[in-house]
């Protein structure tokens, strides 16, 4: 089976993205620490979340966080496909997270990363991280790095409908951004355009 | 809007709203950053070419030496050695488009980044950065040998 971050999706080709990566990884070959940074700041959250889906407690996650930026960091010049570092970062949490599951349940961690997958597909019903699971969790980071390239605005925008709970009202919004609340509805529209538009690359 | 673009976009606002992930605690961030200090700087061999600005020219101001009409982006010329690099800065839909040209030989085909922004030259060495925001940015190009370097673009 092929790993999440590598099946084909035919609404999302982020090579925009994809190509920010690789800039951000080709900086940090470089020795750039800015470049470094960005790449954590921009990873972090995706890459806890994979073990945190397996139900690790937060104190595992965090320990499984570090790891995979310290594997990161010593093959920082072995990866073949710098604009597939999304890739990388999700196949060495979901292997590290696996490690982890197994070893709680008194198991050796898995040798390769071809036996963690048989292993986890033989196990599919009761298996935390099943494709479909990392399929949107990837989906959501990219959902979530393509937001912040929106303007100000939009972003405010969006993130008050949509992100927080309970969802902000327009009136609330317009109140926000200086508006009045019949101009929420278009804008609206509007970032969400801008924001597929990142998306599609 | 077609219904494809209606069910993406529906699709975009169902993951944000569906979107239940944290950020990692604070401190294990920070640790992870602090792994890149540790990295040894090694000593490079490539000739860095600190860039200079000789000439910048504002959007709607008359090009030096054309008899008629108005730049439509901004201009600048940068001197470096015995290179040129030409940057063109001009608003778009999505920020800003930053076009340019090496001038000199020996830098064709190759990578030019501009903050997080990757191209590629093409065979005249020129080159273009789509939906930059706006910010300050260094700009760098390299050709294995010499790298042409520019700090601190502002772009607005």
């Amino acid at each position: 089976m092929k790993p999440a971050s590598e099946q084909t999706d035919d609404r999302f080709s982020p090579r925009a993205l994809e190509r920010d990566d690789a800039a951000l990884l080709k900086a940090c070959r470089k020795g750039d620490e800015t470049a470094w940074d960005d790449l954590v700041d921009r990873y972090q959250r995706l890459v806890f979340a994979i073990p945190r889906r397996a139900g690790l407690p937060e104190s595992e996650a965090a320990d499984i966080l570090q790891e995979v930026f310290l594997t990161l960091f010593q093959k920082l010049d072995e990866i073949e496909q710098p604009e597939k570092v999304r890739s990388w970062l999700v196949t060495t949490a979901k292997f590290k997270t696996w490690g982890v599951v197994r070893s709680e349940k008194g198991l050796r961690a898995p040798a390769t990363e071809e036996e963690m997958e048989h292993e986890m597909a033989s196990l599919e019903d009761e298996n935390p991280l099943i494709e479909d699971a990392l399929v949107t969790m990837e989906q959501q980071h990219l959902v979530r790095t393509a937001l912040k390239k929106l303007e100000e605005r939009c972003q405010q925008i969006l993130s008050m409908i949509y992100l927080t709970e309970p969802s902000a009202s327009y009136a609330e919004v317009a109140d926000a951004i200086g508006v009045g609340a019949t101009s929420i509805s278009p804008l609206r529209a509007r970032c969400l355009k801008k924001l597929e538009k990142i998306l599609a690359g | 809007m077609s219904e494809s673009r209606d069910k993406n976009i529906e699709r975009i606002i169902r993951l944000m709203q569906t979107d239940d992930s944290a950020d990692a605690p604070s401190e294990a961030v920070k640790w992870s950053k602090n792994i890149f200090r540790t990295r040894q700087k090694q000593p490079s061999a490539l000739q860095k070419i600190k860039a200079v600005l000789k000439l910048d020219i504002a959007p709607g101001q008359a090009v030096f030496g054309e008899r008629s009409g108005a730049a439509e982006a901004r201009q600048m010329l940068f001197e470096a050695g015995e290179f040129g690099i030409d940057l063109r800065v001009s608003a778009s839909e999505h920020g800003f488009e930053v076009r340019g040209q090496v001038l000199g030989e020996g830098f064709e085909n190759r990578e030019a980044i501009l903050g997080q922004h990757a191209t590629q030259t093409n065979d005249l060495g020129e080159f273009v950065f789509e939906a930059v925001e706006a910010g300050t940015y260094a700009f760098s190009v390299g050709n294995g040998e010499e790298e042409i370097v520019i700090e601190g673009i502002e772009i607005s």
